[in-house]
């Protein structure tokens, strides 16, 4: 039986759950420890942003006094820091853990990993993303456009972290090295910046991809849209519970999918 | 100090022109310089040398560097230098400041704003010299200003006033180099290394030094820049940065106008557009 390679080409676990949906089924999409890291990221990240821009120019006094003066929001902005790379860690670890660490190199894998899907993907992307009518090849669990926010993510946290560590405590490290680490944490938080606006775009604007936000919120995402927009993943999916429905057929047991 | 400043007939570039050939290391003018500006002193422990200072800080806007150099005949000469901010034209300080608390005065020289000064330490990091310091306790960089009120008020700055040998002098610009240049032209026989430091370093600094020898047997850099990083960061990071930031914002405003109203039609070509395949997919999916 393929069962094996079915289940590890796309991805953690993809699984067809009942639904309450109206036409009928949905695909787990990020469990729980997923969404918790994300909304932690984003209650942490816009402290960080906001705050940030306090200190980033004489415009930012004006919010400065919103978080109780320069002082306050200064020492707020490390809080959340803190709070940003602790939360990091542990929820990756968690996540990891629970699933014995068998998927990090697979996940990481198919986030990084750029096959002429997901390149022809973000050739047609400027069109769709303007509402026009565009043709799409079929994409993973992770489109193209997807794929570069994340590793923008990744990398780009990773580059505020490292030199936001730096110039808290800019004495214990050479002078080159502080002074190099303004201008990669200031074009870190452009991008990061510039990302996150999009990204709340497509999430809660945009008519079409709106519709995914559930997946974030309680974890599934309708078969339908899956379909349609995750092709590939959908029936690695489908393809994998089906398997799963037999085994359990077989082995006599009675079935709740 | 405002209405001095505007009866001013009219501001010239001012600077002070330090004459390393005549200064003793007496220390004067570091004790002037605490006394008009209400330092506290700064006790240091004894390290083995003349040189109990060894950097600025919060409390100590200049010291007199004692620096000891054999000489080729076999001789130890000493080297005094009284250093500061060096008021430069082109200030690392001035371009990183996020609050603009440091400006260049009308007088030419670098100015820090203590109630805009936030400590955030940027021109700490940056400046060329390294001559900048945090206070950490009160949240502020401190630095020279030049003794801003009583040059605005037409005195002479403290440390000038002071000097007892006319190592320190103060005027306009153009006048200080000057003399600088007559001294260079008397001293160059006995010292053949003598220079004058700060005419054009850095666009010219506030602070001209008469020099006996090569500048880094006085602590100073031989060519002194604005370090690559804050040209980067403030040139090419923070105006790129900020065109990207609106063209998003102007990307997501066009797509959000453009893409209203297109939801059905955009959703059926998709549709109809994998549909297929994933049905095809689907059956194969099912026989195996």
């Amino acid at each position: 039986m393929p069962k094996a390679k079915a289940a590890t080409v796309y991805e953690t676990r993809p699984r067809v759950v009942d639904s309450m949906a109206p036409n009928g089924m949905e695909i787990i999409r990020f469990d729980g420890w997923a969404r918790a890291a994300h909304w932690a990221h984003v209650l942490s990240f816009f402290a960080l942003l906001v705050t940030g821009l306090a200190i980033f120019g004489p415009q930012g006094d004006t919010i400065a006094r919103v978080f109780g003066g320069i002082q306050a929001t200064r020492l707020i902005h490390r809080a959340a820091a803190v709070t940003f790379m602790a939360l990091s860690i542990v929820l990756l670890l968690i996540s990891a853990a629970n699933n014995r660490f068998r998927n990090i190199f697979q996940g990481l894998k198919n986030l990084l990993a750029f096959d002429k899907d997901d390149l022809a993907f973000l050739n047609e992307f400027p069109k769709k993303f303007f509402g026009l009518e565009a043709r799409v090849p079929e994409q993973g669990k992770f489109n193209g456009g997807q794929k570069i926010n994340s590793i923008l993510v990744v990398f780009g946290s990773i580059v505020l972290a490292a030199t936001g560590l730096v110039l808290w405590n800019p004495k214990a490290f050479p002078i080159y090295l502080v002074r190099l680490a303004y201008p990669l944490h200031d074009g870190a938080m452009f991008i990061m910046f510039a990302l996150v606006l999009g990204h709340m775009y497509l999430s809660l604007v945009h008519p079409i991809t709106r519709k995914a936000l559930g997946a974030m919120w309680h974890g599934r995402m309708s078969g339908e849209y899956a379909e349609h927009y995750h092709a590939k993943w959908y029936r690695a999916a489908v393809e994998k519970t089906a398997l799963e429905k037999t085994d359990t057929a077989k082995s006599g047991k009675t079935t709740s999918v | 100090m405002a209405a001095v400043k505007s009866t001013a007939v009219a501001t010239k570039p001012k600077a002070i022109y330090v004459d390393t050939s005549k200064c003793t290391g007496c220390r004067g003018c570091e004790v002037a310089c605490k006394q008009w500006n209400s330092l506290p002193a700064d006790p240091q422990p004894f390290a083995g040398s003349y040189q109990t200072k060894r950097d600025f800080a919060p409390n100590t806007y200049t010291f007199v560097r004692m620096n000891e150099v054999a000489t080729s005949d076999g001789e130890v000469r000493w080297l005094f230098r009284k250093s500061q901010c060096m008021h430069c034209t082109d200030a690392a300080c001035v371009e990183v400041c996020p609050k603009n608390a440091i400006h260049h005065t009308d007088y030419g020289t670098v100015y820090r704003d203590a109630d805009k000064c936030i400590g955030c330490g940027y021109c700490v990091n940056n400046c060329t010299f390294g001559i900048t310091k945090l206070d950490e306790v009160a949240h502020k960089a401190t630095k020279c200003n030049f003794c801003l009120d009583r040059v605005e008020a037409g005195l002479e700055p403290a440390c000038a006033k002071t000097c007892s040998t006319g190592a320190i002098q103060f005027g306009d610009r153009e006048q200080m180099l000057k003399l600088a240049h007559q001294r260079l032209a008397a001293l160059k026989p006995g010292f053949p290394e003598a220079r004058i430091y700060g005419e054009q370093e850095l666009g010219g600094t506030g602070f001209i030094y008469l020099l006996t020898d090569r500048p880094e047997k006085f602590g100073l850099p031989e060519n002194p820049v604005v370090p690559w990083t804050v040209k980067i960061w403030q040139h090419v990071v923070r105006p790129a940065g900020e065109v990207m930031l609106g063209g998003t914002v102007l990307a997501l405003l066009a797509a959000a106008l453009l893409g209203a109203g297109k939801t059905g039609k955009v959703d059926k070509a998709a549709r109809t557009g994998s549909g297929t395949g994933s049905n095809e997919g689907g059956a194969t999916d099912a026989k195996s």
